[in-house]
């Protein structure tokens, strides 16, 4: 079992009223699944997201991950945990504009501590594993859609993780580069990377084993 | 405007402080500068002075013997008049049962022609035609007269016997504060009291002499001309110091006059106020103006670019560039404009406090004339023009859609920004290097030894009317069984400066044995070294029971025993050919400083007269209340001299005096370089935030990727840190360099601690991380959650 969640709660108070975003969720992820997180807008889907990549607290309920008792970790320990087993994917990338795709690679591994000469051949394995090597130099705006979130991809794939977190990862994305992306997806998976997306499409969702559908933070 | 309340009220805060020192620092240096501007024709009017080169090394002074005016008159042509103008001590003006003590100046009829100064009542050529005529300026005529006419009024200027009387014939307008002729009465030279005896002595050097030359000559010529002037009237002179200095062929380079333009004297002479100084005040003010403007435009055009999203809506709508660019350019003016009125009420609030502290004279009113008010606009105009005007430009001619998704930011930090914030560091940390060293010399001076007692020592000056001999005497006699007084003695001068403001030097210079000896010379009275607790190393104190020790005994000090190379110095005589008619050593007394420990100190020779003027009274109090004391003595100082002004101080207070130059530049300057450093942070403050909001984005990706706070803040910190840095790297040389100027004119000196500017360092960027730290901390706890949801 990779990660448990458990009769989890989270609100906001909006005008002396308790919103939830999530509501008694319950859910459990063993190692290799490939999850598909669906709902309309507004349904949860990020904040589900953000709360297992522990982005985001919740205000009731428990969050096992590895066995570790993420609700009662303290900040520093749960950010260990995330640098090291969860990469994250985002709709729009997010990539550093200011920095070239072999320095946008390298940024996490910075983070952790990852030695210099480590750094360096963990960055030339990724960018030779992902067919990046040409672009290695250039920066972010150089780059269309589809690349740019391939380096995104080989970023949260750097460090190794066991769980990979995608946010919409082909919402800015044509059809094509989407279906590309989704294809590295499912090969990630095949090697043994747990993903968890959020996704709009239908035909996306059925890339992942199995899919979770939210509706006002309930799960349906 | 009203959106952004931090950020508008960082604007008019700053600006307004800004302005308001800036004004206070521009008005006094404009007050020097434009001293004695208002005489008409002042492009004509000249001081003379002169020029000596004796052994003692070369002097200037501008006080000239009397009969000089007559001469220049007659014998240069080009001299259309020459007056005397001697300002004498103040003296005791009397009607009826009024007594006030005023300055009167004595000068020749044509006074009111030659300077300006309006005539209120009367007539200025006829005021001073009689010998005893009297012009009264407008605050003493008031005083003494009240409302009724004094024309024609008879006044006595006196006490006891030696009294004149004087007709008042004439009322003038009170001098400019920015006058180098400073009088509350004007009389005839003709009614000095020594006049018989000093009209023709060309020796006696106590006035000032000014030329008036003729409307299309040359002062060149004219100075060309007074070369054998020289000649003819300082025979005697020249003579004596070819003798001195066998070395100097030229007499002119012995003894020379001068001509000084009336619009130079305030800057030259021996009490002139040196123009470095004025300088140096302005470029403070302009220093200051300068870290406000930069902040203003950093400010302003870092919001500009923030709010482009809201003029990209504007323009969708249909605004017009020229709409866009006022819309900006007009909220910069109102900003400034609210700034500046704030600041120049504060400035009109802070000038009475600023003439008390700094004894200026200056005037809101001196603001509103066209220089200053051309300076204001043009500044005004260009200020708001790059703060407002350029992002309007850069703006307007972005493309719209671009605008619109918010694509046109400030993403690089931009160079015009950094170097704005650069220059800023720069000048704050220059300006705080300053102020600390100068603030390190002034501490070095307070702390050389003076090496005689200046705690309750009470100073009295005599003043110029009252017999110092005969008081001495008297308080002797009334205070020699008081408990309270342990000693009490006279001087010639006092020790540092007093109520009275007067310090007086005389260094004289004599051969001993082929050894050059240059020496203060002090006139004391008996107890002088009791009263300052000045122990005898060798030989004996002054004694009454010597007769000769008013005569012939000195007192010196140790270095002056050293200065003659005399190994057994009592009972030898000097300045003198031979034994026993020079004068004799009686005694010998540690070093200590009679003058200020910024000058040079020479040796020092302390000796007695029976008939020299005293003319401070110097009291040795002990007790646990000397206030008291102070009171007591007053009560009986009021009743020896008839109820004449009691001026007493504190010998500790007086020795202030020593600092003032310093402990002034240091105060000026510490408030320059603390408000420069306050203004700077204030930009600093807000640039931190914009620079942070523009990153926002950029910490979220940053913190999910794995950073922590602690890194974040390092990251964002390290961007201004650097920029401090290329900044102190450009002020610490400039600092050094310029410090090391200054403090070359001391003769006690400090060498400057490189430690120091190391110190200097760390405490700008520990401000400036500080500043930056309330932005920094805050943004990087932020939940990256919240800054990365953008779509």
């Amino acid at each position: 079992m990779l990660l448990q969640l458990k009769n989890v709660f989270k609100w906001v108070n909006s005008g002396g009223q308790r919103v939830f975003l999530l509501k008694d969720i319950n859910l459990t992820v063993e190692e290799g699944e490939f999850i598909s997180v669906m709902g309309p807008s507004g349904s949860g889907k990020s904040t589900l997201l953000n709360v297992i990549g522990m982005l985001d607290s919740f205000d009731e309920g428990e969050y096992r991950f590895l066995d570790e008792p993420v609700h009662t970790l303290k900040e520093k320990h749960r950010a260990n945990l995330y640098k090291q087993y969860i990469g994250f994917v985002f709709q729009s990338y997010h990539l550093l504009d200011d920095l070239t795709v072999q320095e946008n690679l390298e940024m996490p591994l910075l983070y952790k501590k990852v030695g210099s000469s480590e750094r360096k051949s963990l960055v030339a394995d990724t960018l030779d594993r992902f067919n990046i090597v040409g672009k290695k130099d250039l920066f972010p705006a150089q780059l269309s859609g589809g690349q740019q979130q391939l380096v995104g991809v080989a970023r949260a794939l750097i460090s190794s993780p066991k769980l990979v977190l995608a946010d919409e990862p082909t919402g800015n994305l044509n059809s094509k580069q989407g279906e590309e992306i989704m294809e590295l997806f499912k090969q990630l998976n095949n090697e043994g990377v747990t993903i968890i997306q959020v996704t709009h499409s239908e035909k996306n969702a059925t890339y992942g084993s199995r899919i979770i559908n939210l509706l006002d933070g309930r799960k349906i | 405007m009203r959106r952004n309340k931090l950020h508008s009220a960082i604007h008019i805060f700053g600006l307004a402080i800004a302005f308001s020192i800036c004004i206070l620092l521009f008005l006094t240096a404009y007050f020097h500068l434009s001293f004695d501007s208002f005489h008409k024709d002042k492009p004509q009017l000249f001081r003379t002075s002169r020029h000596t080169n004796s052994a003692q090394g070369p002097e200037m002074s501008s006080q000239m013997p009397l009969p000089a005016a007559a001469a220049l008159r007659t014998d240069i042509p080009e001299v259309e008049t020459a007056i005397v103008v001697n300002m004498g001590m103040p003296e005791n003006l009397s009607y009826e049962e009024k007594n006030m003590e005023r300055v009167v100046v004595r000068t020749d009829p044509d006074f009111f022609e030659v300077f300006n100064f309006p005539v209120l009542i009367g007539n200025g050529s006829t005021a001073l035609s009689g010998l005893q005529d009297i012009a009264l300026s407008e605050t003493t005529a008031k005083a003494i007269f009240g409302n009724s006419d004094p024309i024609g009024k008879e006044l006595k200027i006196g006490r006891g016997e030696d009294v004149e009387y004087y007709t008042v014939t004439a009322v003038v307008k009170d001098c400019p504060k920015n006058s180098s002729i400073r009088f509350d009465a004007v009389a005839r030279t003709e009614s000095l009291p020594n006049y018989a005896q000093l009209q023709n002595d060309w020796g006696s050097n106590g006035s000032s002499v000014f030329i008036k030359i003729s409307k299309n000559s040359e002062p060149q010529k004219v100075a060309m001309k007074l070369e054998p002037f020289v000649e003819k009237y300082y025979p005697d002179q020249l003579a004596q110091l070819r003798a001195d200095r066998p070395d100097v062929k030229e007499s002119s380079e012995l003894l020379s006059l001068d001509l000084t333009n009336i619009n130079d004297v305030h800057f030259s002479g021996e009490r002139s106020a040196p123009k470095v100084l004025v300088y140096a005040l302005m470029s403070l003010g302009a220093f200051i103006l300068l870290i406000a403007c930069f902040n203003f435009i950093n400010l302003n055009m870092a919001n500009s670019f923030k709010r482009s999203r809201e003029l990209g809506v504007r323009k969708t709508l249909g605004a017009y560039k020229g709409q866009l660019f006022m819309q900006l350019w007009g909220e910069a003016f109102l900003l400034y404009f609210v700034g500046f009125m704030l600041g120049l009420g504060l400035a009109s609030q802070l000038i009475p406090v600023f003439n008390a502290q700094f004894g200026g004279g200056i005037e809101i009113s001196a603001l509103f004339q066209p220089t200053f008010l051309a300076i204001m606009t043009g500044v005004f105009l260009l200020v708001t023009l790059i703060a407002g005007g350029y992002p309007a430009l850069k703006l307007a001619n972005f493309s719209l859609v671009g605008v619109l998704k918010g694509k046109i930011s400030t993403k690089r930090p931009g160079a015009l920004r950094n170097s704005l914030l650069v220059s800023q560091f720069a000048i704050s940390s220059l300006l705080i290097c300053i102020s600390w060293i100068a603030g390190q010399q002034l501490d070095f001076l307070r702390e050389v030894p003076i090496g005689f007692e200046k705690e309750q020592v009470i100073s009295i000056p005599v003043g110029y009317q009252q017999d110092g001999r005969k008081i001495l005497a008297r308080m002797r006699n009334q205070l020699v069984n008081d408990p309270n007084i342990v000693s009490i003695t006279g001087t010639g001068g006092n020790l540092g400066r007093g109520l009275d403001r007067v310090t007086v030097r005389s260094v004289v210079g004599f051969d001993y044995k082929q050894n050059q000896v240059s020496a203060d010379w002090l006139l004391a009275d008996y107890d002088f070294l009791r009263t300052l607790q000045i122990p005898i190393l060798k030989g004996r104190d002054f004694d009454p029971a010597y007769a000769t020790d008013t005569i012939n005994a000195f007192v010196v000090t140790e270095s002056f025993v050293k200065a003659m190379g005399e190994p057994d110095p009592i009972g030898k005589y000097f300045g003198g050919e031979e034994a026993g008619l020079g004068n004799r050593i009686i005694g010998v007394i540690p070093d200590f400083n009679a003058y200020s420990p910024s000058e040079k100190a020479y040796p020092i020779a302390i000796h007695l007269s029976a008939s020299e003027r005293i003319n401070y009274i110097f009291l040795k109090v002990k007790s646990d209340n000397p206030q008291m004391v102070m009171e007591h003595i007053a009560a009986v100082w009021e009743k020896l001299t008839d109820n004449a002004f009691f001026k007493a101080s504190f010998l500790d207070e007086n020795l202030q005096a020593w600092y003032e130059g310093e402990i002034i530049m240091t105060t000026v300057f510490s408030i320059a370089s603390a408000i420069a450093i306050f203004l700077s942070c204030l930009g600093l403050f807000a640039m931190s935030l914009m620079v942070i909001e523009l990153r926002t984005k950029e910490i979220g990706i940053r913190k999910v990727m794995g950073a922590s706070v602690n890194c974040i803040v390092g990251m964002i910190s390290i961007h201004f840190l650097k920029l401090v840095l290329v900044s102190l790297l450009i002020a610490i040389p400039l600092a050094w360099y310029a410090m090391e100027i200054w403090i070359e004119n001391y003769e006690n000196r400090i060498s400057i601690d490189p430690l120091t500017f190391l110190g200097v360092g760390t405490v700008v960027i520990v401000v400036a991380l500080f500043t930056v730290s309330f932005h920094t901390i805050k943004a990087a706890i932020v939940n990256p959650v919240d800054s990365l949801r953008t779509e």
